[in-house]
């Protein structure tokens, strides 16, 4: 029943059914189907980009960007529609944005996984023993480098409680690549000599919560 | 000599003998004349603890909150802290209510011990009494536990805890943590705020030393924030200030990652084109695709750059980009992980290498007039560290 209709009308009548409360999974299904075979290709040249990606990865991408479509998309498309006209014409552009967004967030969320070396114990046992090493080598330093990240975050994270305005200086001069103490100055409108203060007094607290953190974690003496 | 902490000390024997004194007043100042004996002598300590009765010990005892020293501690070893970095007419009056901080703990010790000489000269404490000095001692325990580890906040007043330190019976010095814990470590403070370079005789042999640097390395080199998932989709959709596209650009001319997700969402959009031409161009168009393909001069545009890049190579200490603009091509030779890199880019054998720019995104080779002529391949060699490139690649 929903064949004759075009896009632009079946994604009003999905968006008014969901206004008044009223089940839309039909023409929502209409709509996506029709959008199949275009987000399949989209997915499949971000799989090309990150060099890695199957079949089933395009199934599971392709629902979680409806599903999006579905929370945020509808809504966020009438914004963008009406405050840039431009960046997205059509729902069905918006709907291969999402999808793009949505590979690209999984390819990036899964990089580290897909690069560390394989769970399957008969897998792991056609490795020469030197490989297995090796691989358990850099599994150990990943998950040391992760605990170390997640400390300085914990430390950053108290460091903006306490000290607020060194937080800020540091966050832009460090976490952000700024690096340059007259342009953290002009954001913060700050003096320069202020930025070299606090991106300094930020560096000392930091080494301090940090190593206060380090003692109190699991495993250390106290 | 310190006389002037011994001074101290002798002025607070007046206290023994004042008759006006508290019991806790007694009792800390009867235990920092024992504590300190050899130095300030115990002249009037034995006759203060006799006058003491056991009820007012008792009393005294049941009012004590050892926890409620952990906040002036703490806000000691700030204050500490401030003492050089703030450096300025104030570095002095954060120094005495730092010490303060710690001389309040330090009193508690000292009334402990005067309970023990109080008890060798009345009897021990029994009862509720006996589970309250129990309960005390244990709650110093605990602080001590809980704070010992965060004795490098009070390196910046190293020179008054020395002396508070040197004046302690020899037995009593460990025990006070708080004037003798990493009391020779000065030379930490400069890590601090400059790094791990300024290594000295005392940081090299000192093995606290040595860990706190090692451990608080991740701060001299501290990661970056990458781009999240919100980012990068107000990146596409333009809706970022000037500000946060430059922090892009920054972020992403030195991480990897990040400018792989940059790449990806303009091979994201070219894909949405294609497949909208691609729709378009078949036979049966339904009117759906039709409708929702949208006019050329209205297709979404990225808020990126107008360009193409192309990743030709990625090392672990460089990155090769072929980047095409609307009427430039140009190849980006970038170093990773701080490494200096040289590179150079050769039309033909023979002739000399096209000579790069240095940018904030490493070396640049213009390749629009070699384009221009018809020159479509070139030959590359890249340099950095022990590790060396040489590739053909056509542009």
């Amino acid at each position: 029943m929903y064949e004759q209709l075009s896009d632009d009308e079946l994604f009003a009548e999905v968006v008014r059914r969901r206004a008044t409360d009223e089940p839309f999974g039909g023409p929502l299904g209409t709509l996506v189907q029709r959008w199949n075979r275009p987000a399949r290709y989209v997915i499949s040249k971000i799989q090309a980009s990150y060099g890695r990606g199957s079949p089933a990865d395009a199934d599971e991408l392709f629902q979680d960007a409806v599903g999006k479509f579905l929370d945020r998309g509808l809504d966020q498309f009438r914004g963008v529609s009406q405050q840039m006209p431009g960046r997205s014409a059509s729902p069905k552009t918006f709907f291969l944005r999402i999808v793009k967004h949505v590979a690209i967030d999984f390819y990036r969320r899964h990089r580290e996984e897909l690069a560390a070396p394989p769970s399957d114990p008969d897998d792991a046992m056609e490795e020469p023993p030197s490989e297995t090493a090796r691989a358990v080598e850099l599994g150990r330093r990943r998950e040391e480098r992760a605990e170390a990240q997640e400390l300085y975050w914990a430390a950053f994270a108290r460091l903006q409680q306490e000290h607020p305005k060194e937080a800020s200086a540091w966050e832009l001069y460090h976490h952000e690549d700024v690096e340059d103490h007259e342009e953290c100055a002009r954001r913060l409108n700050i003096s320069v000599v202020n930025s070299y203060k606090r991106v300094s007094r930020a560096q000392a607290y930091l080494k301090l919560y940090l190593l206060d953190l380090q003692r109190e974690s699991p495993g250390e003496e106290a | 000599m310190n006389t002037a902490a011994m001074s101290r000390y002798t002025a607070r024997r007046q206290q023994l003998t004042a008759g006006s004194s508290s019991p806790g007043v007694v009792l800390e100042v009867a235990g920092d004349l024992l504590r300190r004996s050899r130095q300030v002598g115990t002249e009037g300590v034995e006759d203060a603890l006799r006058g003491l009765g056991r009820r007012e010990v008792e009393t005294w005892l049941q009012a004590q909150k050892p926890q409620a020293l952990q906040p002036v501690l703490l806000r000691a070893a700030e204050e500490a802290v401030e003492v050089v970095l703030d450096g300025g007419e104030e570095a002095e009056m954060w120094r005495l209510s730092a010490m303060e901080g710690l001389a309040a703990r330090d009193r508690a010790a000292s009334a402990v011990v005067a309970l023990v000489a109080w008890e060798a000269l009345h009897g021990p404490l029994d009862g509720e009494a006996a589970r309250n000095l129990e309960r005390f001692v244990e709650g110093l325990g605990k602080l001590d536990s809980a704070l010992r580890p965060r004795a490098r906040w009070f390196i910046p007043l190293n020179p008054q805890r020395r002396q508070e330190r040197d004046l302690l019976e020899p037995a009593e010095q460990d025990k006070a943590w708080w004037f003798s814990a990493r009391a020779g470590c000065d030379d930490l403070v400069a890590t601090w705020t400059g790094g791990a370079q300024s290594s000295t005789p005392h940081l090299q042999g000192c093995a606290d030393c040595r860990a706190d640097i090692a451990d608080a390395a991740p701060v001299d080199s501290p990661p970056r924030r990458h781009l999240t998932e919100d980012d990068l989709w107000r990146f596409d959709m333009g809706l970022m200030s000037e500000d946060e596209r430059s922090r892009v650009d920054a972020h992403t001319a030195r991480c990897g990652e990040c400018a792989q997700a940059v790449l990806a969402l303009g091979e994201g959009d070219d894909a949405i084109e294609d497949a909208l031409e691609m729709e378009e161009g078949d036979a049966g168009l339904s009117p759906a695709a039709r409708t929702s393909r949208a006019p050329v001069s209205q297709r979404p545009l990225a808020a990126r750059h107008p360009e193409h890049r192309e990743v030709l190579e990625e090392r672990r200490e460089f990155r090769v980009v072929l980047v095409r603009e609307r009427q430039r091509v140009r190849l980006l030779v970038q170093p990773l992980a701080g490494r200096t890199v040289t590179a150079a880019v050769f039309l033909s054998p023979g002739r000399p290498s096209l000579k790069p720019s240095n940018g904030p995104e490493g070396l640049s080779f213009d390749l629009t007039t070699a384009s221009s002529t018809g020159a479509r391949s070139a030959h590359l060699s890249v340099q950095a560290g022990n590790e060396t490139m040489e590739k053909d690649f056509a542009f």
